[in-house]
């Protein structure tokens, strides 16, 4: 099992775990099982729940949720490493917003791998696009585990494919879409042939660079060639 | 798929499972047991799988402390399901870490085994999962918190898994001003 991420947030959970947890946050290393070192790492600092049945009255006491809270707050019970999963599954606004809703999810996104998909609106030209992936990307540390870019479509901002590739929190990017709107089939840009964790590959209506080598991908598991 | 309370019937728990290793018995926090296939157990989940192959699994039920009898009946519900409805093939390919496999979107019949869920029992079943180190299980149930949260804004999602807003209007406003590029519709 890859537990890297784990590994990343158990670090942070080290340092931080007595912000949250509070009165309920045992470890399970403390129940003394023999199964610990079977665990996935970021289970090993996850707060351990009480059951809801008869407990309700207890919950979260040392975090001091409000009593106008009727029923429990069980998503922000839930490890980092799974906060992350969830968050980085939603559009990549949509992700970001989580960070308003509590303190608790306010770092969630930006140290979950991101997902970057440019589904803005449809009425934003693509100067607006650039502005907002480049915020994005300013916003968040990476890495980055899946880019789409399926909306960009003047030769200015096709300029920027090269730049953004480029960048390191892309190292280990597991999926890549690239779609060009139009028939016209402009070529792939030179960097987007450097990922060589890539896992998915969806391209449509690009040719591939004329780099004079063969595109390398060893880890690719779905390639998804469309309209060329 | 609760296998039994009594102790007569525990007894005869144990001597089937004995009998026919393709089994293993596994027991909640409040001790009851389940049985589920070896087979599957091993192939959904890295903890159970390292037991199996450790020689750390007790006939009589092996103890999953962290885990309530609701929660591993939907586990072990799940790992039966799994079993019948997915080709070999497919499950090699969702062997894979969650965290770093391209996401797999659920299977129709794992959009309807977490739909029928109550939300105490979706949360439950993530943290179970979680525990037994099931990658396919998380994918889906954190597939399913996502979709509840999509198209929410931020009143309506702290209302649906009532989160507390704790913040300051200062705080906030700072918030915004930060991540403005994702508040455009605001």
């Amino acid at each position: 099992m890859n537990t890297t991420i784990f590994s990343r947030k158990l670090k942070r959970k080290q340092s931080s775990r007595a912000d949250h947890g509070g009165a309920e946050g045992r470890s399970v290393k403390e129940e003394g099982s023999d199964l610990i070192i079977r665990l996935p790492d970021c289970i090993i600092f996850s707060p351990k729940r009480k059951r809801r049945k008869g407990g309700r009255a207890d919950r979260g006491g040392a975090e001091g949720y409000s009593a106008a809270n009727q029923g429990s707050d069980l998503i922000s019970r839930l490890p980092d490493c799974i906060l992350g999963v969830i968050v980085s599954l939603l559009d990549t606004e949509e992700g970001a917003r989580t960070a308003i809703l509590s303190r608790r999810l306010r770092h969630i996104w930006r140290s979950a791998p991101l997902n970057l998909d440019d589904r803005l609106p449809t009425s934003y030209v693509d100067s607006r696009r650039v502005k907002a992936i480049s915020q994005i990307l300013a916003a968040h540390p990476g890495p980055a585990r899946r880019l789409a870019f399926r909306s960009l479509h003047t030769p200015s901002s096709l300029s920027c494919y090269d730049d953004w590739f480029s960048l390191p929190m892309f190292d280990g990017l597991q999926e890549l879409v690239l779609h060009f709107p139009l028939a016209e089939h402009p070529k792939m840009p030179g960097s987007s042939l450097r990922f060589a964790s890539l896992r998915v590959l969806d391209i449509r209506n690009f040719t591939f660079p004329d780099s004079g080598c063969v595109p390398s991908f060893p880890c690719l598991r779905n390639f998804c060639p469309s309209a060329r | 798929m609760e296998v039994d309370k009594g102790k007569g019937e525990a007894e005869e728990t144990r001597k089937v499972a004995e009998a026919d290793r393709d089994t293993v018995t596994l027991k909640s926090s409040d001790g009851k047991l389940f049985e589920v296939s070896k087979e599957a157990a091993a192939r959904l989940s890295t903890v159970l799988a390292g037991m199996i192959a450790g020689g750390s699994i007790d006939d009589n039920g092996t103890d999953l402390k962290q885990i309530g009898s609701e929660a591993l009946e939907n586990v072990v519900d799940y790992c039966n399901k799994h079993a019948n409805s997915i080709p070999s093939a497919a499950l090699i390919s969702s062997s894979i870490s969650f965290n770093t496999a391209p996401f797999k979107e659920p299977e129709e019949w794992e959009r309807k085994f977490v739909d029928r869920l109550s939300h105490d029992a979706l949360f439950d079943l993530v943290e179970a999962a979680n525990f037994l180190g099931m990658e396919r299980l998380l994918d889906v149930t954190c597939h399913k918190i996502s979709e509840m949260m999509k198209g929410k804004s931020p009143d309506q999602i702290r209302e649906v898994f009532n989160i507390k807003n704790d913040y300051t209007k200062e705080e906030l406003e700072e918030i915004r001003q930060e991540l403005a590029w994702a508040f455009y519709d605001d």
